[in-house]
């Protein structure tokens, strides 16, 4: 809480936003940190190349259960590394929050003959989990072919000794991520914005940039704008003091 | 209309091939290959004055997610951009050529993050991209097509909105005048068949 005419200091005042911030983005990330942990208890089980429709069926009520626990998550699931599940090299297992209580399961083609291939080894959170090995997130984006809505898609990496076998994913509504955030960034003395690593605006307080759009590189820096990172895998940035638009 | 009940539009018109099984079940083959009949009797039955409309519509929709998309495109969207007018260039077939040639427009859309834009972008496309796509349809008007995809790609990527939206605008007049082309075959075969000549 601060006062009219006390402003806290800048690199207090961005600190605390950053904590809210990522405390906020760790909470939605608990659920696929623990489905990863289970995951790979699962994979390591079944071993290398023979996890099968089987095997995975217990895990669906791990899934189902987090996902309705959980605040922020509307989906959650599974997508295996190629040689893996032992059927297909393209394999998905995820569930959706539905209106009705129950979650329902998204069913996408993955058919990698078909021009209409949901080829996640491709999407940017899927391949960036794989090659760093933390966690990775992409959005905003319009997932029109899976989620069919505007989210991030979130993806914890599994790892069954030192191998990846695949990631737990799970996707944030766009609209959910921006209250969250921007209550935060209202708290704050001046304009402010979190971006993500492509400068795409997640939520901001009155700087003009408005949510989905890309703020140009010249304008995150310099003329008294501070940027501090929020985790070590995002990429999602805090631009504290970033100016009305001109 | 969700985004999804747009998709399935386009499905239903065969437009995009999509398996879908409920609940992980039987998934069914959709047709790859649009029959052209259906698109162009459709064609026949529209006026030069409708074609017109949709050309207004879509110009101003494609120009305006051309020149949002100047500014708002990620790295990985602009790959995407140029994958997809890539397969426009490959394509041998009128299904795939339909199939690329919406998506590639589609994905523009999904590069603005306004959905309301990609709603519009993917009914216009259900609604046009079977009627463009007859054999009246050259090799050179393939080719052209492509370079004017390239055209709004190239804009796109270097970040010029105004250039996007003139590249898209242009694109759009093109893509008119080779359905006012489809529409006169499309009439004459018409009144052909009705054996009806003035009609």
């Amino acid at each position: 809480m601060q006062m009219a005419d006390q402003v806290p200091p800048v690199a207090d005042e961005a600190g605390q936003a950053r904590d809210q911030v990522v405390d906020y983005i760790e909470r939605a990330l608990s659920s696929l940190r623990r489905l990863a942990a289970e995951l790979a208890v699962l994979a390591d089980s079944a071993g290398a190349g023979a996890l099968d429709d089987a095997s995975m069926a217990p895990i669906i009520d791990v899934i189902t259960a987090s996902l309705t626990e959980s605040e922020d998550l509307i989906g959650l699931g599974f997508t295996a590394e190629r040689g893996v599940v032992n059927r297909s090299d393209n394999y998905l297992l995820w569930f959706q929050k539905s209106a009705s209580a129950a979650s329902r399961q998204l069913v996408l083609n993955l058919d990698s003959k078909d021009s209409d291939f949901y080829n996640y080894h491709d999407t940017v959170w899927f391949s960036g989990a794989r090659v760093s090995g933390l966690p990775s997130i992409y959005g905003p984006y319009l997932d029109y072919a899976g989620a069919d809505r505007a989210v991030y898609t979130v993806a914890v990496p599994v790892h069954v000794a030192g191998r990846f076998v695949g990631v737990a994913g799970g996707d944030l509504d766009v609209e959910v991520v921006e209250r969250r955030v921007g209550r935060i960034l209202a708290q704050m003395s001046r304009p402010s914005a979190v971006v993500t690593r492509d400068r795409v605006v997640i939520a901001e307080s009155g700087t003009g940039w408005m949510p989905g759009e890309r703020v140009p590189e010249a304008e995150t820096q310099g003329g008294g704008r501070s940027r501090h990172a929020l985790t070590d895998w995002s990429g999602w940035q805090l631009v504290m003091g970033l100016p009305t638009r001109p | 209309m969700t985004l999804r009940e747009a998709i399935a539009t386009l499905r239903r018109r065969g437009l995009v091939e999509t398996k879908r099984g409920r609940n992980g079940g039987t998934f069914v083959q959709r047709r790859s290959e649009p029959p052209e009949e259906p698109d162009r009797a459709r064609l026949a039955a529209t006026t030069v004055g409708q074609l017109r409309d949709l050309g207004d519509e879509q110009s101003a929709i494609s120009g305006a997610t051309g020149e949002l998309a100047a500014s708002r495109a990620t790295p990985h969207d602009l790959r995407r951009l140029a994958v997809l007018a890539e397969q426009l260039v490959t394509a041998s077939s009128r299904g795939a050529r339909i199939r690329a040639d919406s998506r590639f427009h589609t994905e523009i859309a999904v590069a603005t993050r306004s959905e309301r834009l990609l709603r519009r972008e993917v009914l216009l496309r259900a609604e046009s991209s079977g009627m463009l796509w007859l054999p009246h349809i050259t090799p050179e008007d393939h080719h052209e097509m492509c370079a004017e995809h390239d055209a709004i790609v190239a804009a796109i990527a270097a970040e010029d909105g105004e250039a996007a939206r003139t590249a898209a605008a242009r694109h759009i007049r093109a893509d008119l005048s080779r359905l006012r082309a489809g529409h006169r075959v499309a009439v004459a075969a018409h009144d052909v068949t009705d054996g009806n000549a003035d009609g």
